[in-house]
């Protein structure tokens, strides 16, 4: 069971399936990033007409950084379809992030052609994907010595201590047995003793309690000298403080960079995003905590419009119910603040909305009756985390022990005696291969529901009215049977992508406007341009409106929206 | 003896004699000459020209690096800003003078003594509308901006309706307006109750060419690098880009910043003055003030979650627990939504202080303290306040004219012989005024316009950017004559050196080692704005030859102070005492070693 997680094999991975040339994949194990970029180019083989593949551009290492588009093609460019991104692993250590993109990936394009509405959402709107963000750290997880706690930040030497050296004191593998874990070192005046209900496990001393052990972190040693251990490992640059809203330096928000955007990762991504008006909804895939995270990220940022917090909460709940257990929360009330993060950037910056999702929740790991209490403290949003005899109770009856590393004596050549062990670093933050097939299925089904619910409109010309002679009311009508809005509010406030187009051609506009009640005949004329009017259309709603042109033929009626996509539709004037 | 600003100052006055007939008095440099003079320079010794990136118009940033005349690789290094703004060839021009000028300064003069990196051009796109025609305000670089997001650029630019060369003002009569012309023909906000009734709707000179009732609402885009940097950056303007850092020459800036940490000091030339009066301090944070504590800091504090507790007292809880979480105050204030910092540290105001006392006493000496309008302070997403707050360096915010004030003006007079800003109207009094009496130009006289759709309009006002650029002949004087102040910066610059080691033998071998680090600048280092953003490195200490018995051999100093020393001690046991070796360094300030000592 040993690197339980490393799948470094992808024969094992890309059989082709008994259908004709669909292939398909094990989703009950973890894909490195050679893996990964087999199955990206393994699906785009597969499906040529739905798929591209491009490389957004090189990370801070030099490693490719993937992004697939997937959309039926022969229906329409995919730049001129509403759109869905998602990313992952923007930390490299939350690795099923990546998965949850790639299954995502699979399962549309296996199932058009199969499933009608996943037939209907590929011809009339697109998903640009992600897998991975920190390929750098991600891959590293895989090659070196593996820490649930290294490799969240990007490759950039950071002096983290502020003592003038890069990344001087790193964790490091000291039994050599390919895993960085914890170690403790017997001291009847330190922290810790033995948890009564499990030795392998250590709880903090109350008072009046005698202590055994102080723990002293992760595996390493003092390397420079400083009397601090692993005070200054890779990295630290936090991609996800450093998206470009309401960014702090790093003594505000650590791990931020020295700018926004300094890594290349983030700057692609954030290109990406810029070049590509229609995407209207965005997930980044992390781990862990079973949540849906959305805006405002911290105090200072500014307020979610009320008409699109509407939206989110419906949205989020659904997402609770497709993926039990998670929960829909606002970032720092519901987990803590943070600036520069991902989904915050892409509502204020760009205004479509965005979930952060993070995977994987504690309670995976609960080992309950039907009728057992939590074991958990309460008062947290961790109260319904197991407690860590309960998650060896897991450990023992479902992995067979294979979760922990049993403490085992080092010399260790600062602290003299110590041990070595603790939880293996797959099972802190990630999930054993079996747990991953529902988790990948809900989550990705979650994002697919929300790409349902992406602006879909049509446009029809509901009456032409002959005023006498060539004098013509022409209404038309824009219906979005969509969940969201063609434009959030944020973007119409403040202007963050254009208007939606409602135009007429061919036939000369004398006035026209939007009608505000097409019962009683109420419009709001503009006084320039009428034969292109500056608009949008509600979620599930309509937007009428009305010309008084001069023609006798034909006249086209179109609307053009950045996130909607265009449509018209031609009438006869007689 | 004349202090050296002074000789320099002479000396600068017979190398502007000798340059007269070269340099143009008449008009300003536009960027292809700057490029030319630029690489004209790069000739020299000591100096080489770098293209740091390319502007959204795909033009060169041309940087040009000088040398110290000792050759040394090591800081301090100062990096002159110039022009953020774009459309002020003035301060273009200033800083390649500046760097002419540092190339031309005798062997023992402070300029010689650090490396220097000259960007005179941030904005090259910017600097070319300065020189187009028409000419309109703004110094805005070419990235395309759909200022009424409906999907078009730049489909509705300015019109040159009189045909001057120059896009003005435009009062468009309007039953509606809110704008009045007085007897003089000064705009004004319209005030029925002083018989001003609003008349005139202002606009900027030209048509609705796109028809959509709306004057030249999308000229062709543009950002202003000036506004586009990540301190306290304001989102949602037409001219800040869309993020902080978003454009190339930005970017370009701060890649070069941070890979170059040899910069210790950074200059700015451009519309902004940070010496002319200190900006106020941030204030102290009440120490009793009641906080929230969020759950995750409560959690490693050991408070409890929700519940309130005075500022000091999670200050104290920090502080005991900062070296396990590296939480230092400003994190923790920081963690409670106290910060970002944005007015000065109070530790900094000594040496600013003094700077601005040096730049009021070089104004006075030369007959440079004639009254002129106050200088706006550095801005959010400046250049200038960047370099302080975020990349912790000491920021010299210059700008290099603004309007003369007459000698009779009846607005305020402060005791650096400046006067406050005025209301715009007065702004424009003062140029219809400078104009009118000595014909120094920076105003257009009204002339009347018919619009296509019949609307009379007039056009006239002020001329772009009259108010921070005139005519050539009339400032350049001005800009050359404060160019020794700034040859004299680096005199200003921290400087590292090494004590004698002191050592005394406590027997056996054991040694006890004394090592005194000098700062010998007028400027800390780092400043206290750096030593809470972290940036940039601390000097570091080590001891060589030698095994530690208790301190680490490698130590830090959060901070030198501006002319002070730090002792640091360290037991050890050495055999010899020559072989003793101690060395004090730091990216900005370079390294320096002292060897054995008096056992």
């Amino acid at each position: 069971m040993k690197r339980h997680v490393i799948m470094l094999l992808l024969i094992a991975v890309a059989s082709l399936a008994a259908a004709a040339d669909k292939p398909s994949f094990h989703w009950d194990r973890y894909y490195d990033q050679d893996a990964v970029t087999e199955v990206l180019e393994t699906i785009h083989d597969a499906y040529p007409d739905l798929t591209e593949l491009t490389s957004l551009g090189k990370s801070v290492e030099g490693r490719d950084i993937w992004q697939l588009t997937i959309t039926n093609e022969k229906t329409g460019d995919h730049t001129t379809k509403p759109a869905l991104y998602a990313d992952g692993a923007i930390h490299g250590n939350e690795i099923q992030a990546t998965e949850v993109c790639l299954y995502t990936a699979w399962l549309l394009c296996d199932r058009y052609g199969e499933w009608d509405r996943v037939t209907e959402l590929l011809d009339r709107a697109a998903f640009y994907i992600v897998p991975t963000v920190n390929v750098d750290s991600r891959a590293r997880y895989f090659s070196d010595p593996q820490s649930h706690n290294i490799g969240r930040t990007a490759r950039m030497p950071v002096d983290d201590d502020h003592d003038g050296l890069l990344d001087e004191d790193a964790p490091a593998d000291l039994d050599g047995d390919g895993l960085i874990l914890q170690m403790r070192v017997r001291d009847p005046h330190g922290t810790h003793r033995t948890d009564p209900d499990d030795p392998r496990t250590v709880i903090r001393v109350k008072p009046g309690e005698q202590a055994e052990w102080t723990l002293l972190g992760l595996e390493g040693v003092d390397d420079d000298g400083d009397g601090q251990v692993n005070e200054d490992g890779p990295g630290y640059v936090d991609m996800n403080r450093s998206f470009a809203f309401n960014w702090q330096p790093p003594y505000v928000q650590s791990g931020s960079g020295n700018f926004p955007l300094e890594p290349a990762n983030t700057r692609v991504v954030a290109d990406f995003l810029r070049d590509h008006p229609n995407i209207g909804f965005g997930f980044a895939w992390h781990n862990t905590g079973g949540m849906f995270l959305r805006g405002p990220s911290s105090e200072s940022s500014p307020p979610v419009d009320p008409a699109d917090v509407e939206v989110y909460d419906w949205l989020g709940k659904e997402g609770e119910r497709t993926v039990p257990g998670y929960r829909y929360l606002v970032a720092h009330t519901g987990l803590y603040a943070t600036y520069g993060d991902f989904d915050e950037f892409c509502y204020q910056v760009f205004g479509f909305l965005a979930y952060t999702g993070e995977l994987s929740m504690s309670t995976d790991y609960a080992y309950r009756g039907r009728n057992d209490e939590p074991s958990g403290p309460d008062g947290t949003i961790w109260s319904r985390r197991p407690t860590l005899s309960e998650k060896q109770q897991f450990n023992d009856h479902l992995m067979a022990g294979e979760m922990f590393q049993e403490w085992t004596p080092f010399q260790h050549p600062q602290y003299g005696e110590v041990e070595i062990g603790g939880w293996k670093p797959w099972a802190v933050r990630t999930n054993p291969g079996w747990m991953l097939p529902d988790m990948l299925h809900r989550n990705a089904m979650f994002m697919v529901w929300t790409a349902m619910q992406l602006p879909d409109v049509s446009v029809e010309v509901v009456s032409t009215e002959n005023l006498g002679d060539d004098l013509w009311r022409v209404r038309a009508r824009c219906v979005n049977t969509a969940g969201m809005p063609t434009l959030s509010a944020n973007a119409r406030r403040r202007q963050l992508v254009r208007r939606d187009l409602f135009t007429i051609e061919g036939a000369e506009v004398l006035s026209g406007g939007v009608v505000l009640n097409h019962w009683l005949g109420n419009v709001e004329t503009v006084a320039n341009r009428p034969e292109r009017l500056e608009t949008w259309t509600p979620a599930q709603g309509a937007r009428d409106v009305e010309w008084i042109v001069r023609g006798d033929g034909k006249v086209t009626v179109r609307y053009d929206g950045a996130r909607s996509g265009a449509v018209q539709v031609e009438a006869r004037l007689q | 003896m004349p202090r050296i600003a002074d000789r320099r100052f002479v000396a600068t006055v017979a190398v502007l004699a000798a340059l007269a007939s070269t340099a143009p008095a008449q008009s300003w440099p536009d960027g292809k000459e700057l490029a030319g003079r630029l690489q004209d320079l790069a000739r020299l010794d000591r100096a080489e020209l770098h293209e740091i990136g390319r502007s959204a118009g795909d033009q060169k940033l041309r940087l040009l690096e000088i040398a110290p005349r000792d050759g040394s690789e090591q800081g301090p290094a100062i990096l002159v800003l110039a022009n953020t703004e774009g459309d002020l060839p003035l301060a273009s021009l200033a800083a390649t003078e500046l760097a002419a000028e540092i190339l031309a300064a005798p062997d023992d003069d402070p300029a010689g003594t650090v490396r220097w990196y000259v960007l005179p051009s941030a904005s090259p796109d910017g600097l070319d509308r300065a020189f187009a025609r028409p000419r309109a305000a703004g110094g805005f670089n070419a990235t395309a901006v759909d200022e009424d997001a409906d999907g078009l650029e730049g489909e509705d630019p300015p019109d040159d309706l009189d045909g001057d060369g120059l896009i003005t003002w435009m009062l468009v009569e309007d039953p509606a307006g809110t704008w009045a012309l007085t007897s003089d023909g000064l705009p004004v906000n319209a005030d029925p109750a002083r018989d001003l009734p609003g008349r005139y709707r202002r606009e900027i000179e030209g048509h609705d060419d796109d028809g959509d009732g709306r004057y030249n609402e999308d000229p062709a885009g543009g950002v202003e690098i000036a506004r586009n940097f990540p301190h306290a950056f304001k989102p949602w303007t037409d001219r800040g880009g869309r993020w902080p850092g978003d454009q190339p020459e930005t970017r370009a800036i701060l890649e070069w910043c941070f890979a170059h940490p040899d910069i210790a000091m950074i200059l700015v030339l451009g519309e902004s003055n940070w010496l002319n009066t200190v900006p106020e301090p941030a204030p102290d944070p009440d120490p009793d003030k009641l906080v929230t504590v969020p759950w995750r800091l409560a959690r490693e504090l050991g408070f409890e979650p929700g519940a309130e507790y005075s500022l000091q007292s999670v200050l104290d809880a920090a502080d005991d627990h900062g070296a396990r979480a590296n939480l230092t105050p400003a994190r923790v204030r920081a963690l409670l939504h106290l910060e970002p910092l944005t007015a000065p540290q109070k530790g900094d105001l000594g040496w600013w202080s003094a700077l601005s006392e040096g730049y009021h006493g070089f104004l006075d000496d030369h007959g440079l303290a004639d009254p002129r309008l106050e200088a706006r302070s550095p801005g959010r997403g400046s250049p200038a306040s960047w370099a302080y707050f975020q990349f912790g360096v000491p920021s010299v915010a210059l700008d290099l004219w603004t309007l003369p004030a007459p000698a009779d003006s009846s607005a305020e007079t402060t005791a650096d012989s400046t006067v406050t800003a005025p209301a715009p109207d007065r702004e424009l009094a003062l140029l219809k005024e400078r104009t009118e009496t000595s014909g120094h130009g920076g105003w257009r006289a009204w002339s009347s316009v018919t619009l296509p759709d019949g609307t009379v309009a007039m056009v006239g006002g002020p001329e772009p950017g009259a108010r921070h650029t005139p005519a050539a002949y009339a400032a350049e004087t001005r800009a050359r004559a404060l160019l020794p102040f700034l040859l004299d910066l680096p005199d200003w610059l921290p400087r590292l050196s090494l004590d004698a080691l002191r050592t005394e033998d406590r027997g056996e071998g054991v040694v006890a080692v004394t090592a005194t680090v000098r700062n010998d600048g007028r400027l800390p280092y780092p400043t206290d704005m750096g030593t809470v953003n972290r940036r940039p490195a601390p000097v570091t200490v080590t001891l060589d030859g030698a095994e530690p018995l208790q301190d680490p051999l490698r130590r830090v100093i959060p901070q030198v102070p501006a002319g002070g020393a730090v002792t640091l001690t360290w037991l050890v046991r050495a055999q010899k005492a020559d072989d003793l070796e101690v060395t004090a360094t730091a990216p900005s300030l370079g390294t320096v070693t002292v060897k054995g000592g008096q056992r």
